[in-house]
């Protein structure tokens, strides 16, 4: 659902994780990730398992409206998976499927680009 | 074949965890807790107001007076901070940045409900204890219609 006066970002649609990206997985050059919490809804649910192609610190900038797997900004030793709904100079701007629900960077900030580990690519 | 039997065994095998965080696991948010202790101050302050002092003489008549007017203070100024505590929890966490679209004066609304939490915690004032309720009312119509509800705003008392 759009909302009237915001700027909305492109979606990315998440498909089933194919034969190739399992594969890629198995040999290490993909990483998995079991979903926790609603914020991404409808796109993602809790229990979800996602791949995601990992990011070395300084790596490719993200796309904004791809899903990103990020360095929780608030508890470091945890992951958070949002969409990224824009990339800035100073880092990426975080924001949940489920608008009204998600708890992302209108209430922590922008996040430093360094904290993003991997964007997935698919729900296996 | 091969990749549905793949994925089975991915969704078998442990996997770490990535949050995808809500405000709360619930997400239940109720305008009610923050008029209980609205109604709460409102009580404590007609019965503040209606308090007669004893007779000047009467020690035992003063014990018991003050002893009373502190516990009604006391109610008083903790459901003042219980009422702003729930006011804030709605305005931080519930509402959201798209929500000032449908409610432009909606900072303005918490922030003068706040205020008189804060004047009757201070005072014994009768006229913003019901400015306080009139406050909350207001709270509860937005909330609720921001969730697509007409919900009848009931008091307790």
């Amino acid at each position: 659902m759009l909302t009237p006066g915001l700027q909305q970002v492109k979606k990315y649609r998440l498909k089933r994780a194919g034969i190739r990206s399992l594969f890629l997985l198995i040999t290490g050059f993909r990483k998995h990730c079991r979903v926790e919490g609603n914020s991404m809804l409808p796109t993602l649910r809790s229990g979800d398992l996602v791949i995601y192609k990992p990011i070395k610190p300084g790596g490719t900038k993200p796309t904004p409206g791809s899903i990103g797997v990020i360095k929780d900004p608030i508890n470091t030793s945890s992951l958070i998976v949002k969409r990224i709904h824009k990339t800035h100079s100073q880092g990426i701007e975080l924001r949940g499927d489920n608008e009204t629900m998600s708890s992302d960077s209108r209430q922590f900030g922008i996040v430093n680009i360094n904290n993003l580990c991997g964007i997935v690519e698919g729900i296996i | 074949m091969l990749r549905s039997a793949l994925s089975k065994l991915f969704n078998i095998l442990p996997a770490q965890t990535v949050n995808a965080h809500c405000d709360g696991p619930c997400g239940v948010y109720d305008p009610a807790s923050a008029r209980v202790a609205a109604e709460a101050v409102l009580s404590m302050t007609k019965k503040l107001l209606a308090m007669e002092a004893p007779q000047a003489n009467d020690h035992a008549a003063w014990t018991v007076y003050n002893n009373t007017f502190a516990r009604f203070v006391a109610i008083k100024e903790d459901q003042a901070k219980e009422t702003k505590k729930e006011l804030l929890i709605l305005w931080t966490d519930y509402f959201k940045p798209e929500h000032l679209a449908s409610y432009p004066d909606l900072h303005d609304t918490f922030w003068k409900a706040a205020k008189l939490c804060s004047a009757c915690k201070v005072g014994i004032d009768l006229a913003k204890a019901e400015e306080l309720m009139q406050a909350v009312e207001k709270v509860h119509h937005m909330f609720w219609k921001s969730k697509g509800r007409a919900d009848a705003w009931i008091t307790a008392s």
